[in-house]
């Protein structure tokens, strides 16, 4: 059977590039998926994921299982590596003009052949099911907030709400979607 | 733990989210240094429940480049801690040693030396990512300058290539500029060619197959290819897997082919 994250993390820790290598093969679609949808470039997302790894490899200590699962730990880091990346980009926009709706970017398209992990894909669907107990709308606002890495008032103003409304949807949203993890993680 | 925590809740959500304000972000770790155990308990909750939000996307796979790069960062990183030292001149290592005696002496030669490595460490964690960072821009560059060229220039043809049996989510899409005899190509899902193969785009006419040259892995490659006037219209793009090196004539398998 498949050794548990716990273990390859403490693995990591004694400095085993072996367990690494299982830990990014085990996580990497899910990864790659979620840099790709921050930053809409290949190219630039697989640096994001590469990145992620590496810090998971340099602070693996730092990992406190008491506070969370491994990998809501790495998309934590992949978020703020990835979200990062793209507020350099936006920064620097002014001479690439690079346009995040660009079909070029756009068709590098899903993995029809995802990573095969039991655990994985069972939280996938827990995950899948979460989400499917919000709104639109708060779904909409959640994910502008997360992967999109707009403030509130970024937000109301992308979606033409007043900022109030927005930080109920998320709040609200939020609510939801922890009760809804909260009883299927549990059950 | 009181009734002024629910106050906290907005701002522990912003925090996994990481667009606090500075003003808040202090007021937020004021709370949260008190030692409040509940709004530290949300704040946990709270970035678990958004960390599991990827896991809801269909998953995508980094190219084997990827895992390469991050072995190599990673092995070549091992010996970093311990070869400096082993090399280090011996005026060095005796200068080191009358350091951290007084230092020792003094009571704080151990956090002293443990900043200083995680000074060292840290800095080296940003030159990686800074080359890193430039190499992607520079490669960026080059690809948007080449693409826009590409995609303005007058009279350059798009084929929409589509996967075909072997690898049916493969795509890519390819800019021939037949005035100037080169192409661009943009594949997604196309996995790096088995060992000892390398992929093969063809032009293909009435009469003829003509080799556009071969590629590897990667979303993005280019190339030149000149069509005789004496070949016919083309009428459509394929991509096969050749033996390393390409083919004269294609002998693998059509695996993307698109029309003109």
């Amino acid at each position: 059977m498949d050794v548990g994250d716990g273990r390859l993390l403490t693995r990591i820790v004694a400095r085993d590039p072996e367990a690494l290598a299982t830990l990014y093969d085990r996580y990497r679609g899910v990864v790659m998926a979620f840099a790709l949808r921050v930053l809409r470039d290949r190219a630039e997302a697989e640096e994001a994921v590469v990145d992620v790894f590496h810090q998971v490899w340099r602070q693996a200590e730092a990992f406190d299982a008491g506070r969370g699962t491994v990998g809501a730990w790495i998309m934590t880091l992949c978020r703020s590596r990835a979200v990062d990346r793209l507020r350099a980009r936006q920064r620097r926009d002014v001479v690439l003009t690079h346009d995040a709706d660009d079909p070029l970017s756009r068709i590098a398209s899903t993995d029809p052949r995802p990573d095969e992990h039991a655990e994985l894909s069972l939280k996938k669907k827990k995950v899948v099911a979460a989400l499917a107990v919000l709104s639109a709308g708060q779904r909409e606002a959640i994910e502008l907030a997360y992967y999109d890495g707009l403030s509130h008032t970024e937000i109301a103003s992308r979606l033409g709400e007043p900022l109030g409304t927005v930080k109920t949807r998320i709040r609200q949203g939020m609510i939801a979607l922890r009760e809804s993890l909260g009883a299927r993680t549990e059950a | 733990m009181n009734g002024r925590c629910e106050q906290f809740d907005e701002l522990l959500t912003l925090r996994v989210l990481g667009s606090l304000t500075e003003d808040e972000a202090a007021r937020l770790d004021e709370h949260l240094q008190s030692g409040c155990p509940r709004c530290a308990a949300e704040l946990a909750a709270t970035s678990e429940a958004l960390g599991l939000l990827p896991f809801a996307l269909p998953e995508v796979r980094p190219s084997e480049m990827a895992k390469a790069r991050l072995m190599a960062r990673v092995r070549g990183e091992a010996p970093r801690t311990s070869s400096p030292r082993a090399t280090a001149a011996w005026w060095q290592v005796a200068a080191a040693t009358l350091v951290a005696a007084a230092l020792g002496a003094l009571g704080g030669g151990f956090s002293v030396g443990r900043k200083s490595e995680a000074l060292v460490a840290a800095l080296h964690a940003r030159l990686d990512e800074q080359s890193a960072e430039l190499a992607t821009l520079r490669r960026q560059v080059f690809q948007a300058r080449d693409a826009v060229r590409m995609a303005s220039a007058p009279g350059v043809r798009v084929v929409e290539l589509a996967g075909q049996q072997p690898m049916p989510g493969a795509s890519a899409r390819v800019f021939w500029d037949p005035s100037s005899d080169t192409w661009q190509l943009y594949a997604a899902n196309l996995p790096p060619p088995p060992a000892g193969k390398t992929y093969q785009l063809w032009l293909i006419t009435g009469t003829q197959k003509i080799s556009a040259g071969t590629f590897g892995e990667g979303a993005a490659s280019a190339g030149q290819i000149r069509v005789p006037a004496d070949a016919g219209t083309v009428i459509a793009a394929a991509i096969t897997d050749e033996p390393e090196g390409g083919s004269p004539q294609p002998t693998g398998s059509i695996l993307l082919l698109g029309k003109l």
